[in-house]
């Protein structure tokens, strides 16, 4: 149903080459996601700003929104475009001013990610393409997760294709199918937390920022997800500084993963994996079940 | 659900004082509000002033003495125990009554269905005046000035001219 | 002699009998009329209404998957009262007993339910008549309930349950006491009532002391205090208005509701009671859960649901629509034994057949349980018909848990109302769910 790759670089050497490596896992994983595709890239970023990853269906002028959006917020707005999507960055205490104007002046676009250092591309295509429109060789940074996506019970748009990022430089790619979405879904949006798709994959990528604002760390609150979500499901998910794999208990959904001094890499299958530098010496094995693996950067 | 305690109350009482209670003493030394005494299995209740409405609904085998008055459908459906009251009682007294006894001095305003005026006895004569001194009013009321009030038993058993 | 016959028209038409004046009707108006009395019978609910038979699950296949029979973990524990008891209850399986006294019952039939209920890790509950000996002997887990007439009512029972149920209403007669006919006061039965021998007895319809959600927030503290905090206090309701009756249960501190449909049964109401006042399960359940969740309190104050629970297909689908639990009350006592075709001799004398049996407030139940004459209670083994509900509540659970596996679960409370589909517009409409082979809820926009 879905491919997911995650790369997470333990050698600073190899960071300008993240997004490189990355699109190339990504492409060897059409097979498994022909509908859509996208990523999440942590690259650049300070602590006082914010970067918000914006898509607007079919394009936009977003040098032009962005103009005027500094009228109305007041401050210079950053701006990177990448074919549909584009990346504004504001200082963090005018990230809602940015939100209010956008949402008021322009409500096609969306804003598909949030964070000091994540920006989140996704499109609706054949994974290889979404790669070389975002042009994705060219960007550098710490770790990066994708995801090919062939859509099962919920519609192949660009908002339901991965990752869901539903908290801050927090993001979820998923293979699987979950089984108690809705009724999950449904608690915690009494909760606070905002879905935009039916997809159970956002869900899942919901419980855990709910569970992150609860002050879990990322490895517990994906060992409480054990409990809660239920059906069958592969996750990696990314944190500003963090990396995480888990399986459900079962297992059913394949997985590998590798890793070397210089990165942990992870793929739907070897064949992702196969073109990593210095793979063959690699530590390559299989995540067990229910068993949360994850790996933080030195702060 | 009192047992045992013995509870004084230095003023009025709210809905359903002494409710349940199986034993022990409840003394209002003021009024007391509707259903006073409910469903209330054993011990003694003890109102000085008035009580309202449904005094001693489904009562079960508590005794209570009520020195003013009491307010209607009171004891209806009172299964055991003794109700005596010093005041007037509300109209429908001992609505579908089966087999506790009521004792009145005043009047009646009206009689609830199925109950009916009984003779007085010396065994009831008896059973009221150890109810009065049990309540610290032995001397002070004359057991002669009160009539009882008892279960005709014709609802016991369905029957048409039992439906309204 | 010769008669004259009175000729036949030719060609003539076949006898037709009237749809509206069908023969239950028919001999009902001349019972009526013979009589003068309404006819009173135990049970629930006889007519025809939208169930649970009109629901399919949508299992797992390639958009999602299921999980292995008998291999894979599908749990079915629930816990009861977590809310405010520091007691709360542990059940092993989603499906308790519901509350049917001892005096409606033989004791035997009592110690039975018990004995099954326990041997599968679940309640059984008392009724309207107090708690005896035997049922709390026999019960690992006992739910007392707290009734209108209060019969048998006393702090010291309170104590010794595991948790209290505040019975306002049951789905057969929503509004309606409860009723006990003369030929079942036997001297025990009078004795725990404080009643006299051998009277009709009918209760109260209201709690002689309180009346609605603001006074029975009075009640629940009260009874909070007597045992410690630590029992969990249910509230019970027949179904006629669940939003707003399972809303002002949680409002006034309920740690459970349990919610009971017009086929839930009683052991002794007006048929004209029992067929036309409440509204079907299936009916009520999502207002009733639509009230949990507007409160924020679905799944943390527990959802019992109750009325026509037959097998694990139904106790799935309650679950699916947002219960966390079932009762069974006629159910249970057919597992036990009522109206079984090895009595048809003997329901033949009483005019009726095994299966129409609903005579039960006259106590000469052939199977020994809806009675108190000793002869015939003593039909009744409670050790072998304690195993029979024991097998039969493992049965349900088993076919629970199957269902729930197919569609992919590993815990029968992680079904959704998105597993269902429903056969028919009317239970769509009811249960909130879309008409099979459509995304169409009758009654709601299309998204």
């Amino acid at each position: 149903m879905c491919g997911i790759v995650g790369l997470f670089i333990k050698s600073p050497k190899l960071e300008p080459e993240l997004g490189a490596l990355l699109a190339t896992m990504l492409e060897v994983m059409s097979d498994r996601g022909p509908d859509s595709a996208g990523f999440a890239v942590y690259g650049d970023g300070r602590s006082d700003r914010v970067k918000l990853s914006l898509h607007a269906p079919g394009g936009a002028d977003f040098q032009a929104i962005a103009a005027t959006l500094e009228g109305q917020v007041g401050t210079k707005v950053g701006v990177t475009i990448r074919s549909s999507h584009a990346i504004l960055e504001v200082p963090a205490e005018r990230e809602t001013a940015l939100r209010d104007a956008l949402g008021q002046g322009y409500p096609l676009v969306t804003v598909v990610g949030t964070g000091a250092r994540m920006e989140i591309y996704k499109e609706v295509g054949q994974p290889a393409d979404v790669a070389r429109r975002f042009d994705l060789s060219s960007m550098a940074g710490t770790h990066g997760v994708g995801h090919t996506r062939m859509a099962t019970e919920s519609a192949i748009t660009t908002a339901g294709a991965h990752p869901f990022s539903t908290g801050r430089d927090q993001c979820l790619v998923h293979n699987g199918s979950l089984s108690n979405h809705n009724s999950l879904r449904r608690t915690l949006r009494r909760d606070g937390v905002a879905f935009g798709t039916d997809n159970d994959s956002e869900v899942a990528a919901g419980y855990l920022t709910w569970r992150l604002r609860q002050g879990d760390s990322l490895k517990r609150a994906l060992t409480s997800s054990l409990d809660t979500l239920d059906g069958f499901y592969t996750f990696v998910v990314g944190t500003e500084s963090g990396f995480a794999v888990l399986r459900d208990p079962i297992s059913c959904k394949p997985a590998v993963m590798a890793e070397t001094d210089d990165y942990v890499a992870f793929g739907s299958e070897y064949r992702a994996l196969a073109d990593l530098p210095g793979i063959a010496r690699a530590r390559v094995w299989e995540p067990e079940p229910a068993t949360v693996y994850s790996w933080e950067r030195a702060a | 659900m009192n047992k045992l305690a013995t509870v004084i109350v230095n003023g009025n009482a709210g809905v359903g004082v002494a409710e349940n209670m199986m034993s022990g003493l409840v003394h209002v030394r003021g009024d007391a509000s509707q259903a006073a005494g409910a469903t209330a299995h054993g011990g003694m209740l003890v109102i000085d002033g008035n009580a309202s409405a449904r005094c001693g609904i489904s009562m079960k085998g508590i005794d209570i003495v009520v020195k003013g008055s009491i307010g209607h459908m009171s004891a209806f459906m009172g299964q055991a125990g003794t109700l005596t009251v010093l005041g007037d009682a509300g109209e429908a007294l001992g609505d579908s009554l089966y087999e506790a006894r009521l004792f009145v001095r005043g009047s009646v305003a009206s009689l609830g269905a199925d109950c009916v005026e009984k003779e007085m006895r010396d065994e009831h004569r008896a059973e009221l005046g150890a109810r009065l001194e049990a309540a610290g009013l032995a001397g002070t009321v004359d057991v002669a000035e009160f009539r009882r009030y008892g279960s005709a038993r014709q609802l016991y058993n369905f029957h048409i001219d039992n439906v309204y | 002699m010769t008669q004259d016959r009175i000729p036949r028209p030719s060609p003539h038409t076949v006898p037709r009998k009237s749809a509206t004046f069908d023969d239950y009707t028919l001999s009902e108006i001349r019972r009526a009329a013979a009589t003068g009395i309404y006819d009173i019978r135990g049970g629930g609910a006889k007519r025809k209404v939208p169930h649970f038979d009109d629901l399919l699950f949508l299992g797992a296949s390639v958009s999602r998957y299921p999980l292995e029979g008998y291999r894979e973990r599908c749990g079915t524990d629930v816990v009861l009262g977590s809310r405010f008891a520091s007691k709360p209850i542990d059940l092993k399986i989603p499906i308790t007993i519901a509350g049917m006294s001892f005096g409606s019952l033989s004791a035997q039939a009592k110690e039975a339910l018990g004995r099954g209920a326990s041997a599968m890790g679940t309640s059984t509950t008392t009724g309207d008549g107090g708690m005896t000996a035997e049922e709390r002997g026999h019960s690992t887990k006992l739910v007392y309930q707290y009734l209108p007439s209060r019969y048998g009512m006393n702090p010291d029972d309170l104590r010794k349950a595991d948790a209290i149920e505040i019975v306002i209403g049951q789905g057969a007669k929503p509004g309606g006491g409860g009723m006990l006919l003369g030929q079942k006061i036997s001297p025990r039965v009078a004795a725990m009532r404080t009643l006299p021998e051998g009277i009709d007895q009918r209760s109260a319809c209201r709690h002689p002391d309180w009346t609605g959600p603001d006074d029975l927030e009075i009640k629940i503290l009260e009874l909070r205090e007597i045992t410690d905090w630590e029992k969990p206090i249910y509230v019970k309701v027949g179904a006629a208005r669940p939003y707003y009756d399972i809303a002002l249960a949680v409002k006034a501190g309920a740690d459970v509701v349990v919610l009971d449909g017009m086929q839930g049964g009683t052991a002794a109401t007006q048929e004209v009671f029992i067929e036309n006042v409440g509204i079907p399960t299936l009916a009520a359940i999502r207002p009733a859960v639509k009230a949990l969740q507007d409160l924020g309190m679905h799944r943390k104050v527990q959802l019992i649901i109750s009325g026509g629970i037959r097998n694990g297909a139904d106790v799935a689908k309650c679950l699916a629509l947002g219960a966390d639990a079932v009762a069974i009350g006629t159910a249970a006592l057919v597992a036990l034994g009522d109206n079984d075709p090895a009595y048809a001799d003997d329901y033949a004398e009483l005019g009726t057949v095994p299966g129409a049996y609903d005579d039960w407030h006259e106590g000469n139940d052939p199977a020994g349980i809806t009675t108190q004459r000793p002869e015939l209670a003593a039909r009744l083994d409670p050790e072998r018909a304690g195993r029979r509900l024991a097998n039969y509540l493992s049965v349900m659970a088993l076919e629970a848990q199957t269902i729930a596996r197919a569609c992919g679960k590993s815990h029968v409370h992680n079904l959704e109302p998105e597993d269902l589909v429903a056969l028919s517009i009317e239970a769509a409409a009811m249960a909130g769910v879309p008409l099979a082979g459509t995304d169409w809820i009758p009654g709601r926009g299309p998204f």
